[in-house]
């Protein structure tokens, strides 16, 4: 009995430590100084995990989420001074644009399976990870007059003060139960091409992006192998 | 167990209940609720003795967003259907004729002229009988329902008893449900489980689930009530609501044990829904009742209704396509599509493919037109293929060259028949 308390106990530390970050698939050279990059409409969520395992999504949290992590991003560009432009609300998307993001989530969401989730890789994607979601991107670079495209999407799951009483009993009794995780991913594109220049994710069971700390946080993590 | 861990554990357990009382409080009333009530049931029975569903029961100014007592959840709530909205106005199976979409929108605002500018309803190409409403006033009708409705005033009941559901915060009830009930069942698992009762466990799980579900199904009978509360109201012949799912009844094939009894739990029975409406019709309160459109329903039909058959056919169910098919025969509607459909069914629906059946289909078909089915030759061509008679099948693919010389598949079918 003892014995098996200090393994779950070792192993709920072990585990709320863990983090994985790989950097990815590295690609074209990427000059920012010399290139405009526009900061596209960013996929955030925060959502609170339930005792029963529900997610549920939290807009005030998630409008929190949004200024601190577009904060984070802009002082990070600044500092390897590229030369950002912003979307402004009388240049909201068309259904035109609207439709290129959804391609954009598609290509994100598939080089996150395959090139990040043990054997998920794909067998013309191993020697040659080049991932491209066609020219039609053009339209976003006639649209904001930029080179590149920076796309984000972030998911931060915050257990329940219930749900985290229930896992510490449920624990004691040797069960396990699911971790809220925080996940992320930034590309960019080059909108001429449409081609993905730059990808990298984060997966980890800490971190808090509701603060302005735990936003720099991510995004310093996220976007430090980007190339500048 | 040694006393010293067995007060221990009751330390816990007290421990963790106390940490859980606030959220538990907080859920307090869905979960109280959540064992169904014998007498309910029959009060349902009974539909026919009061009238229970008034027009003033329901709001004439309401808008989720603007609500001050809207929770954290049902905020977060909409900030997911906003992103299925942003999602919905550039999917690829949305049906984008305008006719039709403001045809549609008519008839909403005839059944409700309060909510005319608040409702967006899209039309999505999915051949199966189903709408849905979501919380934020954003209402889907799948074409499978468009094929299967007779006239407009079956199609303003299905409007009705989307908006019903609306209008009663059905969808974000659901989902607070949804919340408390697992974490009630996650909680009880874990206490079971404890006790070396996991197995009872899941039968808990099914039960919490059965409960969530029995919800549904008061949800349904509620819409159903102030859905014919809401056509009257708009001049619709109330009957007709029962007359749809007399229909849908008609036109679907019978369902496995399984099926049924996973599909009992969110819905009422068909029949059932059919009978209650039907006697709940007499007792609507009435506003010159009685107009049905047939006619108006079948022409704002009229242009995507080979899209609308080609996906039906496309969907694989032979046996609820083909009793849809025989009824359509017998409505009169757009016989040459029907016929060349159901021909297509038996050339090609595996374990029922039937060349004879589907020759005679064509024939049909060709009968009333040759020119307004487009495949119509094509298809007779790869049936005398199939039948061994090639020079039949040149002569098909000829016409139907001649017929649509700009086909993308004219160069196919041509180089095509010179192997043969």
């Amino acid at each position: 009995m003892n014995i098996k308390i200090i393994y779950i106990v070792l192993s709920v530390i072990i585990l709320s430590g863990c983090s994985s970050n790989k950097a990815i698939v590295a690609i074209d050279y990427f000059p920012p100084q010399t290139k405009t990059i526009v900061l596209l409409e960013s996929d955030i969520e925060l959502s609170e995990h339930t005792v029963g395992g529900m997610l549920v999504p939290k807009s005030d949290w998630t409008k929190l989420a949004k200024e601190n992590l577009n904060k984070a991003i802009q002082n990070k560009l600044n500092s390897i001074r590229a030369n950002v432009k912003n979307i402004s609300e009388n240049n909201a998307l068309d259904q035109k644009g609207i439709q290129l993001m959804k391609t954009m989530a598609a290509m994100g969401n598939t080089v996150l399976i395959h090139n990040f989730i043990a054997n998920a890789s794909l067998p013309t994607k191993k020697d040659n990870p080049v991932w491209s979601m066609g020219k039609e991107t053009s339209y976003l670079k006639q649209k904001y007059n930029a080179d590149y495209g920076l796309f984000f999407f972030v998911r931060d799951q915050f257990t329940s003060d219930a749900r985290q009483a229930t896992k510490i009993f449920a624990a004691l009794l040797g069960i396990q139960m699911a971790a809220a995780i925080q996940q992320a991913y930034a590309g960019i594109v080059d909108l001429e091409n449409g081609k993905l220049v730059w990808f990298n994710h984060l997966l980890k069971t800490s971190g808090d992006t509701r603060t302005q700390k735990g936003a720099n946080e991510m995004i310093f993590e996220l976007m430090k192998d980007m190339p500048s | 167990m040694k006393p010293f861990l067995k007060y221990f554990f009751l330390t816990l357990v007290i421990i963790y209940l106390s940490a859980c009382a606030d959220s538990l409080n907080k859920y307090s009333e869905p979960i109280k609720n959540i064992i169904p009530k014998n007498t309910e049931k029959n009060k349902d029975l009974n539909t026919d003795l009061t009238f229970k569903y008034s027009i003033d029961d329901l709001p004439t100014n309401y808008n989720p967003e603007s609500d001050p007592n809207a929770l954290v959840d049902e905020l977060g709530l909409w900030m997911q259907v906003e992103k299925i909205e942003k999602s919905t106005i550039t999917a690829g199976n949305l049906v984008k004729n305008k006719n039709l979409n403001n045809y549609i929108n008519k008839v909403f605002c005839k059944v409700s002229p309060e909510y005319c500018n608040e409702i967006r309803i899209y039309i999505i190409n999915v051949p199966y009988f189903n709408a849905a409403m979501y919380p934020n006033g954003m209402m889907h009708i799948w074409t499978g329902a468009l094929l299967r409705i007779q006239n407009e005033a079956q199609l303003a009941s299905l409007i009705s008893h989307e908006l019903a559901h609306y209008l009663k915060r059905h969808s974000y009830q659901a989902y607070e449900r949804a919340i408390s009930i697992s974490g009630a069942s996650t909680i009880g698992g874990i206490l079971l489980g404890a006790a070396g009762l996991g197995s009872i466990n899941q039968l808990i799980q099914l039960g919490m689930a059965s409960n969530f579900y029995s919800y549904g199904r008061n949800d349904e009978r509620e819409a159903d009530g102030y859905g014919l509360v809401l056509m009257a109201r708009g001049g619709y012949k109330p009957e007709e609501a029962a007359n749809l799912w007399k229909r849908i009844i008609a036109t679907s094939k019978k369902l496995s044990l399984l099926e049924v009894s996973i599909f009992r739990n969110t819905h009422p029975s068909g029949p059932e829904r059919e009978k209650n409406l039907r006697k709940t019709a007499k007792i609507v309160p009435k506003n010159n009742s009685e107009f049905i459109g047939k006619k108006e329903y079948l022409k704002a039909l009229e242009p995507i209704v080979p899209s609308l058959i080609a996906k039906e056919v496309k969907q694989g169910e032979f046996e609820s396509s083909l009793l849809l098919f025989d009824k359509l025969i017998k409505d009169d509607f757009y016989l040459p599509y029907v016929y060349f459909s159901r021909g297509e069914l038996y050339r090609t629906k595996k374990d029922h493919i039937d060349f004879d059946k589907a020759m005679e289909n064509y024939k049909i078909s060709e009968k009333y037109s040759t020119i307004e089915v487009k495949n119509l030759y094509k298809s007779i061509g790869l049936i005398y293929i199939k039948m061994g008679n090639k020079k039949n099948a040149k002569e098909s693919f000829n016409k139907y060259i001649s017929l649509h010389p700009d086909a993308n598949d004219t160069n196919f079918i041509k180089s095509f028949m010179e192997t043969l």
